[in-house]
């Protein structure tokens, strides 16, 4: 079982505080994006 | 995002692990809105081909750009040159490692007791040549990442690139701007995470998420049809096939071929199972050769009443439930026996195809023999001793090797070669028999028979052949062999 991409992987990386780039959720607008 | 990052990457979405994206051109890299837009809408359903992997897209994850002047590659594996867990670390991270000089990399193996210590880091960074200023930050965050690969069933983990962000005071941060990792997914430990389900749905077959449900507790391991559409399994679903439709027809004997056909009715789904889309030579030949043995079969005028193309493996599952339903209706076998019939006869045609040399394979012929004949007059017995022996049987010696063969297969349950036999098929999972290969029961029974215990006789036969060859004797059955007293 892989896992590739940051969206899960940030969220894994906070487990042990490790920095990750910020990633948007895929139900996140414009607002945010900008 | 964009005003606080200055500009972002889209990156397309797949379910599991693929990778080489940004060789494929699958990353956007935008600092406008309008851009960034247009490369949500081409990445969101984008297709992806990696070596034997190809996935579709479903959307997409839009991260902010991290700047920096380093960037370092890291990950941890179980490797079996070192039979430890090893860390790979290069601070020429951002690109595909295998394109880097060795020199520039560094592979440590380590002691799972101890996991990362920091020293081995510093270490490392040192020997390939790394810039001062990010070994410290490494020093201090790396270790990290073997808590994550350790506490939560990893087989791997990967982040290229870590970008080393300047923060406060110009100290330079590792963020990791890509992520890859490998569960072992008989360690349940990777539940503790609490990711979605679906996200791993693409691993399993329909078939697997059966056998999940069937599992009877954690960590059993598995085995699993791994090509459903192979040569076995569309005869073993035609054998289904069959017993369901005559099931409660009230046939009793396989052979009366004066059943009335018109009780049974077959839906679109079941036909389907005995049905080609275009004439197969192998299945008319076969049932040619069956009409021409004067064989009787309900199941066989059955197939042949249905008017279509039928399927090679549809005559094999209708001579092979001729043979099974009457112990069937008996209950001297189970229903899985029955459908597993095929199987046996294929692995048993393999069995006595493999025992002779590719020689004797000919397009038209085995054994000299040719393949009409076979097919319609000879039986399997004969066959079996043509290839073994070399030469066509008597009824004399036909005799004696049925006899022979059945003490071989019939030498009890606890003997060595059973054994093996019980011992492949064990992993498959006792409690469920549909998963048990049969092939693989058939290998260990093979790999479990020696030279020396009962029932393969090899040395005995061999003994007794050298004391007899010179004798003249011509009849061993005979109580007037003329050898010695008596």
């Amino acid at each position: 079982m892989n896992l590739t991409g940051m969206l899960y992987g940030s969220k894994l990386l906070k487990y042990v505080d490790f920095p990750a780039a910020e990633v948007l959720e895929p139900h996140d607008g414009e607002e945010e994006i900008q | 995002m964009i005003k606080r990052h200055g500009s972002v990457f889209i990156k397309p979405l797949f379910k599991g692990g693929i990778g080489k994206k940004g060789k494929s051109g699958l990353i956007g890299r935008t600092s406008d809105l309008k851009t960034a837009l247009k490369e949500i809408e081409r990445l969101y359903f984008a297709e992806h081909r990696a070596g034997q992997i190809s996935a579709k897209a479903n959307g997409v994850t839009i991260e902010g750009a991290v700047p920096a002047e380093h960037e370092v590659y890291f990950a941890i594996t179980n490797s079996t040159i070192y039979r430890a867990p090893t860390m790979t670390l290069t601070h020429r991270g951002g690109v595909d490692i295998e394109e880097l000089d060795k020199a520039e990399i560094a592979e440590v193996p380590f002691d799972a007791l101890t996991g990362i210590k920091s020293f081995l880091i510093a270490n490392a960074l040192s020997k390939i040549g790394a810039s001062k200023e990010i070994v410290s930050p490494l020093v201090q965050q790396l270790p990290k990442l073997w808590a994550l690969f350790h506490h939560y069933g990893m087989t791997t983990l990967e982040l290229n690139p870590i970008r080393m962000m300047p923060g406060k005071g110009g100290r330079l941060i590792p963020v990791a701007c890509d992520f890859k990792c490998g569960f072992d997914r008989n360690d349940h430990r990777w539940q503790r995470l609490d990711l979605p389900a679906q996200l791993f749905a693409a691993d399993f077959s329909d078939f697997e998420v059966e056998i999940n449900q069937l599992r009877t507790y954690q960590g059993q391991s598995d085995v699993y049809v791994i090509n459903d559409q192979g040569s076995v399994n569309s005869a073993r679903e035609a054998v289904d096939a069959l017993i369901e439709l005559f099931a409660r027809s009230g046939l009793s004997d396989a052979r009366d071929e004066n059943f009335n056909l018109n009780s049974i009715s077959v839906t679109d789904e079941l036909g389907q199972r005995f049905i080609g889309k275009e004439t197969d030579q192998q299945a008319e030949t076969m049932m040619q050769a069956v009409i021409e043995r004067g064989v009787k079969s309900v199941f066989l005028k059955f197939l042949e009443s249905l008017g279509a193309p039928l399927t090679a493996n549809a005559v094999l599952a209708g001579i092979a439930t001729t043979i099974a339903w009457g112990p069937l209706m008996r209950k001297r076998i189970s229903k899985n026996t029955a459908r597993n019939l095929p199987w046996y006869l294929k692995i048993y045609a393999a069995i006595i195809g493999a025992s002779v040399e590719g020689s004797k394979h000919e397009a038209d012929r085995f054994c000299g023999v040719i393949n009409q004949s076979l097919l319609r007059e000879w039986t399997v017995g004969e066959i079996a001793y043509l290839s073994l022996m070399g030469e066509p049987a008597d009824a004399q010696q036909l005799f004696d090797f049925q006899i022979l063969v059945g003490l071989l297969t019939t030498n009890g349950s606890g003997s060595i070669s059973a054994q093996g036999c019980k011992g492949a098929v064990s992993s498959d999972g006792p409690q469920t028999p549909k998963r048990v290969q049969i092939n693989k029961a058939m290998i260990g029974f093979l790999s479990h028979t020696g030279f020396s215990h009962g029932g393969a006789g090899y040395e005995g036969i061999t003994f007794l052949v050298d004391q007899f060859k010179d004798t003249g004797l011509i009849d061993a059955g005979s109580s007037k062999h003329g050898l010695g007293p008596g």
